[in-house]
């Protein structure tokens, strides 16, 4: 997560990729049939495949394909009963989060941690905001890690991560995970503090930066492919 | 009091942190549909310790502030009524801890009652904008399916369900989590 890769052929820069983020969370909203949910799939996989992401984007437009078609299907059925209702409510859900997902990936997996931080500087956003917001993604993979081996520490006491310990003995599963969870992310949380301070993220001089984000004639074309399809959706779909 | 850098990374790494425990009880949760309405509840129980240790930590303003609206960032989908629910009750809990002068231990454990009606910022979302919810269900899902679910959320009980969870969650994860704090975290020094 957030350490790039060598093997795109084209470079996008964050900021585009940012606002396909945003793009990807407001389609789902407003493409209500089928097929133009694909077309958009579609074309966020050919941007994964661009940005070097070769296996992901052919296992992931297979992936969204497979959901659509298994959607379509269940909405021909009827409505009737509770179950029915239940499942189709995942349905839709996981129908709504693909183009989401999709995106995310191609933000995260493609983008690298200085080139973001460029980024946001020269979109002047306000440093109080830059620097929680990236220590936030890049704290998240960190956590789950943790988070995997107090799971397992805890299998050794016999307490079992599980709906049923969760509801028979709540306080111990509450004391029991969270406190290790929170021991060992705070001496992470001051590693990071003094790494940053060594890099000098706390003076208040102008940051200089070894790649510098720029928008090229790629980004604009891309923007102008997506935007283009999200005016067109909104007009077809008022 | 100005934030400084390193409070920054203390306010963004606890923010991954809540975002984090936030997913692994929904992935528990969500196993079951029914109890999916109680999550203010759940959450807030859980996540006590978590937001009143990084409160405690930083003692400034802006600590609160900013994990919400970095929550609301990554939870809500920028949906301009939850963002705001979210910001509206991290402004009030940021009131609650600068009454107290941030010394008051009951200041906090109080703020943290404000503060997680966050986690129901997504329910109100569809309360409010009930109309709009039941009309993009129905385009999407067919007529059955929305009437069903207009069932659920028009009754004025629904709201006070809600609002009730969300209340009774902050002040029993806010009790839990301040002894949790005091437990473990005052006599290691931490905080």
């Amino acid at each position: 997560m957030f350490t790039g890769n060598d093997n795109s052929i084209i470079k996008a820069d964050p900021r585009t990729k940012l606002l396909l983020l945003i793009i990807s969370m407001i389609i789902p909203l407003k493409c209500v049939t089928i097929f133009p949910s694909l077309v958009y799939a579609a074309l966020l996989c050919v941007m994964l495949f661009l940005e070097g992401e070769k296996y992901l984007s052919v296992i992931s437009f297979v992936a969204a394909m497979i959901i659509m078609c298994l959607y379509a299907g269940a909405a021909k059925g009827g409505f009737g009963s509770l179950l029915n209702m239940i499942c189709m409510s995942v349905m839709l859900l996981i129908r709504f989060f693909c183009p989401i997902t999709m995106a995310l990936m191609l933000f995260t997996k493609t983008t690298d941690m200085s080139h973001l931080i460029s980024s946001f500087q020269k979109m002047h956003l306000p440093m109080v905001f830059v620097i929680p917001f990236v220590v936030l993604i890049r704290f998240i993979p960190t956590i789950f890690d943790e988070w995997d081996g107090i799971k397992k520490a805890m299998l050794f006491r016999g307490i079992e991560f599980k709906l049923k310990s969760f509801l028979t003995k709540p306080i111990q599963i509450i004391e029991y995970t969270m406190v290790p969870l929170l021991f060992c992310s705070v001496e992470l949380m001051d590693e990071l503090a003094s790494s940053a301070m060594a890099r000098g993220l706390d003076s208040d001089r102008q940051r200089s930066s070894y790649v510098e984000a720029r928008l090229g004639a790629y980004d604009f074309l891309v923007i102008l492919v997506f935007v283009g399809f999200l005016a067109y959706m909104l007009f077809i779909y008022q | 009091m100005k934030l400084k850098t390193k409070d920054m990374i203390y306010a963004g790494a606890f923010a991954a942190l809540y975002v984090v425990a936030v997913l692994i009880i929904m992935m528990l949760v969500g196993t079951i549909p029914i109890i999916y309405i109680a999550c203010p509840l759940i959450l807030g129980v859980f996540l006590g310790a978590i937001y009143l240790l990084s409160v405690l930590k930083v003692r400034k303003f802006g600590a609160a502030l900013l994990m919400a609206v970095l929550f609301a960032c990554i939870a809500t989908g920028f949906d301009p009524i939850a963002f705001s629910v979210c910001i509206v009750s991290a402004l009030a809990a940021e009131l609650c801890m600068a009454l107290g002068k941030y010394q008051s231990k009951k200041m906090y454990v109080i703020s943290y009652v404000f503060f997680n009606f966050i986690t129901a910022a997504n329910f109100f979302k569809i309360l409010i904008a009930k109309d709009a919810y039941i009309a993009g269900v129905r385009a999407m899902v067919g007529d059955d399916f929305a009437d069903g679910m207009s069932k659920l959320v028009t009754p004025w009980w629904a709201w006070i369900m809600i609002i009730g969870f969300a209340i009774v969650g902050g002040i029993l994860g806010g009790l839990l989590g301040s002894k949790i704090v005091k437990k473990h975290f005052e006599k290691a020094g931490i905080v």
